[in-house]
């Protein structure tokens, strides 16, 4: 991990999204404590944690295996660190029941874990991390065993408990729809570094790199060289097209070779035929997808676009179509 | 009804367990008579001699209490012995484990010879120990056959251990030190009780053995530490009156004994969930 710089808001959902390998979870652990970083400074609320050990953190984890133990019920699971911070036993039942009643568990409170399901598994985990209200809570991909009905519906659980109790979650995830749907703020991560952070909106509507842009949904990339470059602004020519893209960025120079990158569903698609405006494509693959129908089109020699289209009207595999889109859609990315 | 493929394992057993077994019953009824062994009718007499007691009670009170004493001993070695090996990594831990088991390499009874000539008075030892003011002798003591049987059994408390301590997932210690356990809470609370199938296994494999153990009261208590073990071995192989029945009719009542105390206590471990 290299030059990693983050800082997370009291009560904020955050996540750490990025490819395996990417440093995520590396990161995690180092705000847990189970690393220790070769140079810098964590804060937690506001005071120096380098050197404070895990046990004494006030960040609690949910593990990606949940790591539950397997020799206690799920009870004295949730209960185990109460006990260990020396709380009165009957306070201990109390928070504990309340725990449980909160991921929706008292039934099977007595089991031990391997009687139960996987979807359950998480919720003592979240349990067992939440119970003794920490000040942030960490999750390494705590949905990543569960399959995708159980997921979305635990999605929205996870959402709504962090909102109920305030608390500060950062979650690592690979999955870029969970990062999206679940943060307040999020960052993608890329070869140990930020690639960029920002509100869920802020990272896809304006993706900083060519990574986040294809990372974080789809995107199509286009490539130009800047033609005029001035005080007022700068002017960029798209290969093979000769249009001119209107620049607000500065310090590009002239010469420069730039990518844009340009979502399907910001992609205009026209049938019906000749004269009608854009620039001439071929249809190559058609997929219909529920919401919207995806199409890969010829587009200039050895391109094609990805394009999501309404449903209606279909255009077929072969026609003439035309392509377009708002110059406001092509977005400047740097190249990794 | 026995499946095919039980049938080399269910012949094993048979020739070579409960034939010499059985063999070892019958001649537990057997009467001694001038001319030999009479098999019928079947006789009480080794068992009324054994169940009288006398001459049982000192070999029934030193096995009992050095199987009891040498199981202590190893668990309080093996333990960290096998915690250590479970921790280290990679080449180390194969090395450790091979030397762990490097005394099996040399027969028993070699090793057991070998304390002999470590533990005579004349050796380093014992002249260290006279140097120190202390007179007791370590060979044909208490002491020395205690010290005899933790060296020999050892091995066998490591490896159940270390096999149920290496399997455990390094996370639940991360688990445990998140939710503000110290190592040693984390030891006691997580460590310790997911061993426990290792701990009985080890404590069996010790227990068990050396309250049969024959070699090393022989060996290293020179007569003066007479166990169950070393009782039976008279009766069958030593010089003066030996007692076929008396010896079989010790080894039933010793096997019996063992059994009825194992017996519920490996079913009970079997129901816990976290066996297997």
């Amino acid at each position: 991990m290299d030059r990693v710089s983050l800082s997370v808001r009291r009560g904020e959902f955050f996540s750490l999204l990025g490819p395996s390998g990417c440093g995520k979870t590396t990161t995690l652990r180092l705000i847990a404590g189970f690393a220790t970083p070769d140079s810098g400074e964590l804060r937690i609320n506001g005071t120096r944690a380098n050197e404070v050990p895990p046990q004494r953190r006030d960040v609690n984890l949910v593990f990606q295996n949940y790591a539950l133990f397997p020799h206690l019920t799920v009870e004295r699971n949730v209960a185990f660190g109460l006990e260990i911070a020396g709380v009165r036993p009957a306070d201990i039942a109390v928070r504990v029941r309340d725990a449980l009643d909160m991921v929706q568990l008292n039934a099977v409170a007595a089991r031990r874990p391997n009687q139960l399901s996987g979807g359950q598994q998480q919720r003592v985990a979240l349990a067992r991390a939440l119970v003794t209200r920490p000040a942030v809570l960490l999750l390494d991909e705590p949905l990543g065993a569960l399959d995708l009905k159980l997921r979305k519906d635990m999605q929205l659980e996870l959402r709504a408990l962090q909102k109920k109790l305030g608390l500060t979650f950062i979650h690592v995830t690979h999955d870029q729809e969970e990062a999206l749907t679940l943060s307040d703020r999020l960052a993608v991560m890329h070869r140990g570094r930020v690639a960029q952070q920002g509100t869920p909106a802020e990272l896809y509507e304006r993706p900083a790199t060519r990574f986040v842009a294809d990372f974080l949904g789809e995107s199509n990339f286009l490539e130009g060289e800047v033609v005029s470059a001035g005080a007022a602004g700068a002017r960029a020519r798209l290969d093979g097209l000769g249009a001119e893209v209107e620049l607000a960025a500065d310090g590009l120079r002239a010469g420069q070779r730039v990518t844009f990158a340009l979502r399907p569903e910001r992609v205009q698609l026209r049938t019906g035929g000749g004269g009608v405006p854009g620039w001439p494509a071929t249809v190559e693959d058609v997929a219909y997808g529920g919401r919207d129908t995806r199409y890969r089109v010829a587009f200039l020699p050895g391109k094609s676009l990805l394009v999501r289209a309404p449903n209606a009207p279909r255009a077929q595999v072969g026609e003439r179509v035309a392509v377009g889109w708002e110059p406001a859609d092509l977005r400047l990315v740097s190249g990794d | 009804m026995i499946k095919r493929a039980a049938w080399p394992a269910t012949a094993w057993l048979a020739v070579f367990f409960v034939l010499p077994i059985a063999l070892i019953a019958v001649i537990s009824f057997a009467r001694r008579t001038p001319a030999g062994l009479d098999y019928w009718p079947p006789a009480l007499d080794a068992y009324r001699r054994a169940l009288e007691g006398v001459i049982l009670r000192g070999p029934v009170w030193n096995s009992a209490w050095l199987a009891a004493a040498t199981t202590a001993l190893c668990l309080a070695i093996g333990y960290p012995l096998a915690l250590t090996i479970a921790r280290a990594r990679g080449a180390w831990r194969h090395a450790l484990l091979f030397l762990v088991v490097l005394p099996f390499f040399t027969n028993f009874l070699v090793r057991t010879y070998a304390w002999f000539i470590l533990l005579s008075p004349e050796a380093p030892l014992g002249r260290a120990l006279r140097a120190c003011g202390v007179e007791t002798p370590l060979l044909g003591s208490a002491a020395g056959v205690l010290l005899g049987l933790v060296y020999g059994y050892l091995p066998f408390m490591v490896l159940p251990l270390y096999a149920s301590l290496e399997k455990q997932d390094p996370a639940l210690l991360d688990a445990a030190a998140d939710l503000g356990a110290s190592p040693w809470q984390a030891f006691r609370r997580v460590t310790l009780p997911l061993s426990r199938p290792g701990i009985a296994a080890g404590s069996l494999l010790v227990f068990v053995p050396v309250l049969g153990e024959f070699v090393v009261p022989r060996l290293l208590g020179g007569g003066k530490v007479p166990m169950l073990g070393t009782l039976i071995e008279d009766q069958f192989l030593g010089k003066v009156r030996p007692n076929w029945p008396f010896g079989a009719a010790l080894a039933v009542l010793l096997m019996l004994a063992v059994g009825a105390a194992l017996v519920p206590r490996l079913r009970g471990g079997k129901d816990a969930p976290w066996a297997a």
